[in-house]
């Protein structure tokens, strides 16, 4: 199988190069990175990611994406899967009068309810104007995003999404999910989405996913914006959520209990370089509770915050700078640090941890970034962990 | 409950409700006043009375830069409104003339915009300010938006609409301010509510370099989150679900790094009369227990002792 999909993502290239050589439009990237470090061993890691969009002009509405990451660990053998595809696929957009666009290969999706990457197929179509019917199916991509493609008898996924668009000024969207294995549907949602606008001040979204096999609610969040001047933003939101387990898993045996969040969050920009934020954030299961206070402060340099948790999930102070400056144009500095005292229950011990990371970026022109970042780790297991990381990412 | 918790709970939401009022009172302040406006009516000069773009906007046809000041000063007004062929009182123009105002010259579109391409190219003004000639007022400044630029480049095959240089110079700040504080959890209403705003900028693959990238430089995670996720991983797991929507991910590093949770050494973990400790631990986040216990394919740690249904 994986021989297959080496000939597939080969063949994509060879044909991408041909329609590249007919003056295509082209838009990537490629990024080299090294991450030296030593903690039993040293380790000498290097990640080489390509991203690729042709647009060839000979084939109108075509296009084919490519985005692969190769790894390698110079020191003992770490890397269990060394050649990994995050995106391989062939486009077709604005097909019949801009009515339906296609792809075929590996992608991710998000249809409100079902999230993921597939190998396989997706069609949107465009009936009207502001109606949209989206269909896929596929086989899941493997976790670790190797080029493996599982077989379609071992399981399959499949999902849709009708979206309607300012419909008396509000967005629905109602989405399909189903994942099967062994001739038997595991994990069955549909959702419905919802969002509007009232005066662009006030944006109201809502999700939420009913769980047809167990017949209950799996989602549902409520989210709400409030911007009453341009410098002032409100969010508001509530979500209950019962854990993700599949139908045919032993843990359904158990009684589910959901879990109620809310979050409340102002922000106040003094200006365009100078602004505040605060948020406080709940989570409740019965009588179990769990609190997080965060506020954050955003200057020309960075951000510099403070974190507060607390109750049943676990305590923790933190305070955290991510503050960056420009020694030349082109030369930019920025120093991250991030301190916190933690206590993952209030039975288990408290520990600080301290992590540092200094980088410098050199911009070349408008394609070339050069990188040399120096990280330091101290932790409940090491003392000191120093890493070297060096990234060279090209945009074309 | 404990009292002490519950007070520091209490302490947290009054900062929070006292800085909300803070901001509140900050704003309302700030947009006191009165000012001058402008009277202006581009459908009376240009659908009623049929005067081209360019008589006013003389510099247009020869501006190399989206930063000139193209629109005309007092002088070219005067040269109509003379008092004869056209009123040259000052209330004509300004509602307040005592402390008229200069109109805001626009200083922040893309320097590198140049109306003479354009122009030259056979394009006509309207294509581009989509509406004006209909405009009774100032207040709107009918700019192009971005797709609409996009749009175009793509179908006369200029340029790829994603390749930013073409009309942006690397020092502009092309950021936008709802992308600053919290946009990192805002996202993703705005990306699901009208993912084509976010195609402006970003091809797919940026969002795959946070959702699914090594974090290599901890834009999606902060330093050492490798000691101290355990708390997010239980408080807030919406957030660990936008991107590892299986709980197969915890099994990879807890079984490769032979980690277990701390509390499984706890005497009280599990017992046979009321479950201990795990039966708490997993009424709370059950999904915790099924990262590394679920896989169907093999009987889980809790069928030793579960091996009737509880339901």
């Amino acid at each position: 199988m994986k021989l297959k999909f080496g000939i597939l993502v080969s063949c994509l290239l060879i044909w991408s190069g041909q329609l590249a050589a007919s003056v295509p439009q082209l838009l990537g990237s490629s990024a080299t990175s090294f991450l030296g470090y030593k903690t039993e061993n040293a380790h000498y890691n290097f990640f080489q990611q390509v991203t690729l969009g042709y647009r060839p002009k000979l084939v109108k509405n075509f296009s084919v994406h490519i985005n692969l990451m190769g790894i390698t660990d110079l020191g003992p053998a770490t890397v269990k899967t060394p050649f990994q595809v995050y995106g391989a696929y062939l486009n077709w957009n604005h097909l019949w009068k801009n009515r339906v666009d296609v792809s075929l290969g590996r992608k991710f999706y998000f249809n409100g309810v079902g999230i993921g990457y597939l190998d396989g197929g997706f069609l949107t179509v465009r009936p009207v104007k502001k109606v949209s019917v989206a269909i896929f199916g596929g086989v899941e991509v493997p976790y670790d995003r190797s080029p493996k493609v599982y077989r379609l008898q071992d399981g399959y996924v499949f999902g849709g999404k009708f979206e309607a668009k300012k419909i008396f000024g509000t967005r629905l969207g109602i989405s399909f999910y189903q994942k099967v294995r062994s001739d038997s549907a595991y994990w069955q949602l549909v959702g419905v989405n919802l969002s509007r606008t009232f005066g662009k001040i006030l944006l109201l979204h809502t999700r939420t996913s009913f769980n047809l096999l167990e017949s209950t609610f799996q989602k549902a969040l409520v989210n709400l914006r409030w911007l009453p001047t341009q410098k002032l933003l409100f969010y508001l939101e509530g979500f209950y959520r019962r854990p993700h387990i599949y139908h045919d898993s032993f843990f359904e045996r158990f009684e589910l209990k959901g879990l109620a969040q809310g979050r409340l969050n102002a922000v106040y920009y003094f200006s365009k370089k100078y602004g505040v934020t605060s948020d406080l954030l709940w989570i409740q299961c019965e009588e179990k509770k769990s609190q997080k206070f965060r506020l954050g402060i955003m200057t020309p340099y960075g951000i510099i915050g403070f974190q507060q948790d607390l109750g049943f999930a676990g305590f923790q102070t933190r305070a955290y700078a991510d503050v960056q400056y420009k020694i030349l144009t082109n030369l930019k500095a920025r120093l991250l640090l991030d301190f916190s005292n933690y206590q993952i229950s209030d039975w288990s011990e408290s520990y600080l941890q301290f992590g540092s990371a200094f980088r410098l970026d050199y911009q070349l022109g408008h394609r070339f970034l050069f990188s040399i970042e120096d990280q330091f780790y101290n932790n409940r297991v090491y003392k000191v962990d120093n890493r070297i990381l060096g990234q060279i990412i090209c945009r074309f | 409950m404990p009292i002490l918790k519950r007070k520091r709970v209490m302490k947290a939401a009054g900062l929070l409700l006292f800085i909300i009022g803070l901001f509140a009172g900050v704003a309302i302040f700030a947009n006191a006043g009165q000012k001058d406006h402008l009277i202006f009516s581009h459908q009376k000069h240009v659908d009623e009375m049929g005067i081209e773009c360019s008589t006013c906007h003389a510099r247009a046809d020869s501006s190399l830069k989206g930063t000139d000041n193209l629109l005309p000063d007092m002088e070219t007004c005067f040269q109509c409104h003379d008092g004869d062929s056209a009123p040259n009182k000052c209330t004509v123009c300004h509602t307040n003339p005592d402390e008229a105002k200069v109109v805001p010259r626009i200083t922040n579109y893309s320097p590198k915009f140049p109306h003479q391409t354009h122009l030259q190219a056979g394009e006509k003004c309207l294509t581009c300010h989509v509406g004006i000639s209909k405009a009774t007022d100032t207040a709107a400044r009918h700019l192009p938006k971005m797709n609409q630029c996009q749009a175009c480049h793509q179908q006369k095959q200029v340029s790829d609409p994603l390749k930013c240089q073409v009309c942006h110079t690397s020092k502009e700040d092309l950021q936008p301010l709802t992308h600053k504080l919290e946009w990192k959890h805002a996202h993703q209403f705005a990306a699901e509510s009208n993912p084509k705003d976010c195609a402006q900028c970003h091809a797919q693959t940026y969002c795959e370099n946070c959702h699914e990238g090594k974090n290599l430089t901890h834009r999606t995670h902060p330093l050492n989150y490798e000691w101290n996720h355990a708390i997010d991983a239980k408080m807030n797991k919406i957030q660990c679900i936008s991107c590892h929507e299986d709980e197969v991910f915890c099994i990879q590093c807890h079984q490769e790094k032979h980690v277990m949770p701390p509390s499984h050494g706890r005497v009280d973990w599990a017992n046979r009369i009321d479950g201990g400790q795990h039966k708490i631990e997993a009424e709370f986040d059950l999904e915790s227990c099924v990262a590394c216990h679920g896989n169907y394919k093999t009987y889980p740690t809790c069928f030793r002792c579960h091996n009737k249904p509880t339901k």
